[in-house]
């Protein structure tokens, strides 16, 4: 309903100017013809109607198009959100960005094209039928115009679909390329000149050709439609004279590029549109399960784990039911992925046993992963370690960030991220903390805990692991081994 | 860096005077073609109003050149509008890559220190939006501001020997439309102001619960976080529907004058014609129908200014982005030739390190010691240069990390780096590094691909590592724990390659793990924050 409101305002919007613009030229030229007893009141009126007409259905066609995409917007994130529920998304940076730039477009539909390109087309057929009833004189010219603008239309369809693919490639080769050329910075010291950054042009250059045809075959449409002007004057004999309604074709072609220019960039945003479907139909998803294991627990087996898709060598070890274990390695052997395995996080081949009971696949909610940068939500403090638990009360989340040495931040209700306050690195990692402890459970597995916190702050930290890991089992992946840590059980990664 | 954080925006009117002098002339170009458009459009109309008054009105038949020159006016304003377009094209990719260049000057002075600020995905995006946002700025919004300030004069100009009633209209209209547009304006900004916290707040929160997916998996938080979208989204919807209610009349105004205007002139005209009215000298169907059709250009390109005003907002926050990378000030110096140094009180502020002296001489071998998490890698790359510190090294280094780097897609790629090397001599340091059994191993020999998880061992990557070094010598090494997570064996069987090959060189390094004491000249310890020298003779 809201959609073909926005559609109606529009057309109607588009359609009183041109007819405006029409009706005061004939008027105009009536009234230079004007035999005595012409009747000029009622076009004037007329007039001044279609004027306030069109400025209320702009007005409209805005408020209500805008009320209706904001809706759209709402219901295509939320049907997303529900979508991921029992999802893992893979390559984050890339695909989430990918994900609320398709939803934007998807939302943007109608403004952005269907209800344009829809009023281009009923103004376009409403010119063919009247000048069919009215005058096959005119006919002829602006079934060639119709003729003429479809063509254009599908040609730069064809053209924007095909600028779109090269853009994609584009984008995604310099994407590939220009990651590498980062990721080598640490390397650039050894010979800058010889690390060039890859060239933006092609991206650039494909932005720049899509406008460039929507700039053409407007062109070519004043081109064609004044082409027609020029040859219906030419062949008009001396019929007009007296008859003011020549100047509606007349009008009609003139203006032919103002109402009919729409439909090139609805084309534009249409083929936006349908690779905004396709992006959002081929997500990078990953099925995720969860499931709720027996709390208590003696101990915890790891039986040839090997997360899916690594070449890494598959790991076996028996984990107490509390103290501190620790696993070591260089970066790339694997201890990131190999503590998603044990959570379940990620798809392993091998078994995970809580007291010899098998667990099956998926989320366990018996441990709880703290990631090696823990993400904070764009929300207060509250919210954000909420997330550990729904039911927390504020006298509980003041202790839980005293106890991991954030007892600085008081205020529970202070936004934090984007428009509010950022953590630092070492904040966050504390804050990835306070959220185990909040959610308490038997099994925390802590991906570099100590990375970037200098040495008071390790030494504070170890003490409070030792306490937490009295009664649980805490599974550190680190390259730093603090002296202060009392490590029951430790692995290098490297050694096999 | 905090410190650009506390200035101003900047203005875009400043960075433009500052960097546009060389697009200046193309702008002027683009201007002149489009005031060459809009006179060839305005003789189109004059030229049509004639034809079609002696069709309708007086009996005069249409003549082979009035329609030629008809034609020439239509093929001057399409060649005119080509040209004005193709100009701004190419003004936006030169406005790009010069930026682009600028970047990647900063790039090339500042490298890593730069790079690790941020993650990827940001530099990407410099190139990815916000170049192309200041480039569209330059070439279409600015061109077209100042087209919008001219055309309106013209067409008043003109208007008013044919009725200087009709110019009168216009001229009161005119100054309305900027002041209701300054007034809604400033009371759509107003609001927006009111709501902005909330705006970004709430609107950002979509795409950032996509990014923290995992942990909200982790935590079981899905449930929740999805009525708190739901809340947060019709709240959103409501409060911003409150500011583009009043952002829209903004846009209604200048319609509605447009509108008004067309709709006025043809009842002045028409009335006129029918000699109801007797305003200004007496008006034709030549006359009127060139008014009427003239009439709408005076709001034309206001509108289309308006159609591109968000070319400007996306370049105000694109300008906010790159200017605090592109005005870095580069107080890093490299000269080859290291001649030692002697630094006091030389501090890192964060986290905090501190040495009452720090020597180094050429030649030196300096054995940095600390416990695991102590600093000792915080301090090699302020060495480096890579952080901020008091003083900075003013030579050029090599720097070992823990974990080596794979740089490119093949062997040779990462031993080269993009020099050009033989074969013989890259054969030579894999052989010097003990590479070369495993180089045999190798179908391609140096060409061979390294996937995502290369083939190699934690020891072999390291001694890949050394042979870029040496491939690449640099008066000054610095190694961050080589060996660290290496096992015994392949730990001493390194060092013993590693004091081998860096026998002539300045050294830098850090371990916790015992070294070959004898090796060494000079100790660093690093405790409790604090660097301490010492001498140690072998």
């Amino acid at each position: 309903m809201p959609a073909l409101i926005t559609l109606t305002l529009a057309s109607v919007h588009l359609l009183a100017g041109l007819i405006l613009l029409i009706f005061s030229a004939w008027f105009i030229a009536a009234c230079a013809i004007a035999a005595p007893g012409f009747n000029y009141l009622l076009p004037a009126v007329v007039v001044r109607a279609l004027a306030l007409i069109r400025i209320a259905a702009g007005y409209g066609y805005l408020y209500f198009g805008h009320q209706h995409m904001l809706q759209r917007l709402g219901r295509l994130r939320l049907g997303l959100f529900a979508r991921l529920q029992q999802q893992r998304i893979l390559d984050r940076a890339a695909s989430t960005e990918a994900m609320s730039d398709a939803i934007d477009t998807l939302a943007n539909a109608w403004i952005a094209w269907i209800s344009q390109l829809a009023g281009s087309v009923l103004m376009l057929s409403m010119a063919l039928i009247t000048s069919a009833l009215y005058s096959p004189a005119w006919f002829g010219f602006i079934a060639l115009l119709s003729a003429m603008v479809i063509l254009l239309w599908l040609h730069h369809y064809r053209r924007s679909r095909s600028i779109a693919v090269q853009r994609a490639d584009a984008r995604s080769a310099f994407e590939q390329r220009s990651e590498r050329y980062f990721q080598a910075a640490p390397l650039w010291h050894l010979g800058a000149a010889s690390f060039q950054m890859p060239s933006a042009d092609k991206v650039w250059d494909a932005e720049l050709r899509e406008q460039h045809a929507i700039n053409w075959h407007l062109l070519l449409l004043q081109a064609g439609s004044m082409a027609l002007l020029i040859l219906m004057i030419w062949m008009q004999d001396d019929s007009a004279q007296g008859h003011a309604e020549f100047l509606i074709p007349v009008m009609l072609l003139l203006a032919a590029r103002d109402w009919l220019a729409n439909g090139f960039s609805a084309n534009q945003a249409w083929v936006r549109d349908q690779h905004a479907n396709t992006q959002l139909a081929s997500l990078p998803l990953q099925p995720l399960t969860r499931n709720t294991a027996p709390s208590p627990v003696t101990s915890m087996q790891i039986k040839e784990l090997k997360p899916d898709g690594r070449a890494v060598a598959p790991v076996s070890m028996t984990l107490p039911a509390s103290g501190i274990c620790l696993l070591r390695g260089s970066s790339g052997s694997g201890k990131s992925s190999l503590l998603q395995a044990i959570a379940g996080l990620i798809p392993a081949s091998g078994s995970r046993k809580m007291d010899g009971i098998p667990l099956p696949s998926g989320l366990c909610d018996a441990v709880r992963y703290v990631e090696q940068f823990p993400q904070c939500l764009n929300a207060t403090l509250l919210e954000n370690l909420k997330v550990a638990n729904p039911d927390l009360t504020e006298q509980e989340a003041l202790n839980a960030l005293h106890a991991v040495g954030l007892g600085y931040l008081t205020d529970l209700h202070e936004w934090l991220g984007v428009g509010g306050r950022r953590l630092s690195g070492g904040e966050l990692k504390r804050l990835g903390l306070a959220r185990a402890k909040i959610a308490g459970r038997p099994v925390w597995l802590l991906d570099e805990p100590f990375e970037g916190l200098d040495q008071e702050h390790i030494h504070a930290l170890c003490q409070w692991l030792q306490a937490q890991a009295q009664q649980r089992l805490i599974l550190i992946a680190s390259h730093i081994e603090p002296n202060a840590l009392r490590i029951y059980q430790s692995l290098n990664l490297d050694d096999r | 860096m905090t410190n650009t954080s506390n200035k101003p925006p900047p203005v875009l009117r400043d960075w433009l005077k500052q960097h546009g002098r060389a697009w200046r002339p193309v702008l002027l170009w683009i201007n002149l073609l489009q005031l060459l458009q809009f006179g060839a459009s305005l003789t189109m109309y004059w030229l049509l109003a004639d034809i079609v008054h002696r069709l309708i009105v007086t009996d005069a038949t249409v003549t082979m050149h009035d329609l030629i020159l008809l034609l020439l006016a239509l093929l001057t304003h399409l060649a005119s509008q080509a040209s004005s377009q193709h100009l701004s094209v190419k003004l936006q990719l030169s406005v790009q890559q010069h930026i682009s260049h600028q970047l990647q000057q900063q790039f090339y002075q500042r490298q890593y220190a730069m790079i690790r600020q941020q993650d990827t995905r940001y530099w990407q995006n410099l190139f990815i939006q916000q170049i192309p946002a200041l480039g569209r700025y330059v070439a279409h919004y600015v061109p077209q501001m100042r087209f919008a300030a001219v055309s309106p004069l013209i067409i008043l100009l003109i208007a008013w020997p044919i009725n200087w009633v009709v110019s009168m209209v216009l001229l009161l209209c005119m100054p309305v439309v900027p002041l209701f547009m300054i007034l809604v304006g400033k009371g759509a900004a107003s609001l927006h102001r009111q709501h902005f916290v909330a705006l970004t707040r709430l609107g950002s929160l979509f795409a950032d619960r996509l990014r923290a997916w995992d942990m909200l998996q982790v935590f079981n938080a899905l449930p929740r976080q999805s009525e708190h979208l739901q809340r947060a989204s019709q709240l959103l919807n409501q409060r911003t529907l409150a500011v583009v209610r009043i952002a829209f009349l903004s846009n209604t105004v200048l319609d509605f004058f447009s509108t008004l205007s067309v709709a006025l002139v043809a009842v002045f005209v028409g009335f006129s014609l029918l000699g109801e009215i007797h305003f200004g000298p007496p008006l034709t169907l030549h006359s009127g129908l060139f008014l009427l059709l003239a009439v709408p250009l005076v709001f034309a390109e206001l509108k289309q200014l308006g159609r591109l005003y968000h070319f400007k907002a996306e370049a105000t926050a694109a300008l906010a982005t790159l200017h605090s990378q592109l005005e870095m000030l580069n107080t890093h110096n490299s000269s080859s030739e290291f001649c030692g140094l002697q630094w006091h009180e030389y501090r890192i502020p964060q986290p905090a390190l501190y040495a009452q002296q720090l020597t180094l001489q050429p030649g030196d071998k300096v054995w940095l010691r600390g416990a695991s998490g102590a600093g000792k890698s915080v301090l090699l790359e302020a060495l480096m240069g890579w952080r901020p510190a008091s003083h900075q090294l003013n030579s050029e280094c090599a720097y070992l990390t823990q974990s080596p780097l794979l740089s490119g897609q093949t062997l040779r790629d990462n031993l080269c780096l993009g020099e050009d090397m033989s074969d013989t001599q890259l054969l030579h340091v894999l052989r010097q590094v003990e590479l070369d059994d495993w180089l045999c191993q190798l179908t391609n020999g140096l060409d061979s691909q390294f996937g995502d998880h290369p083939p190699l061992s934690g020891g072999q990557l390291q001694r890949l590592a050394l042979a870029r070094i040496l491939l690449h010598p640099r008066p000054l090494v610095l190694l961050d724990e080589p060996t660290a997570h290496l096992t015994e064996n392949l730990h001493v069987s390194l060092c013993a390659l590693l004091e081998y090959h860096l026998r002539d060189k300045t050294v830098i390094w850090a371990s916790h793990k015992p070294l070959n004491q004898a090796w060494f000249n000079r100790c660093w310890d690093i405790q409790h924050g604090e660097i301490e020298e010492q001498i140690c003779q072998p």
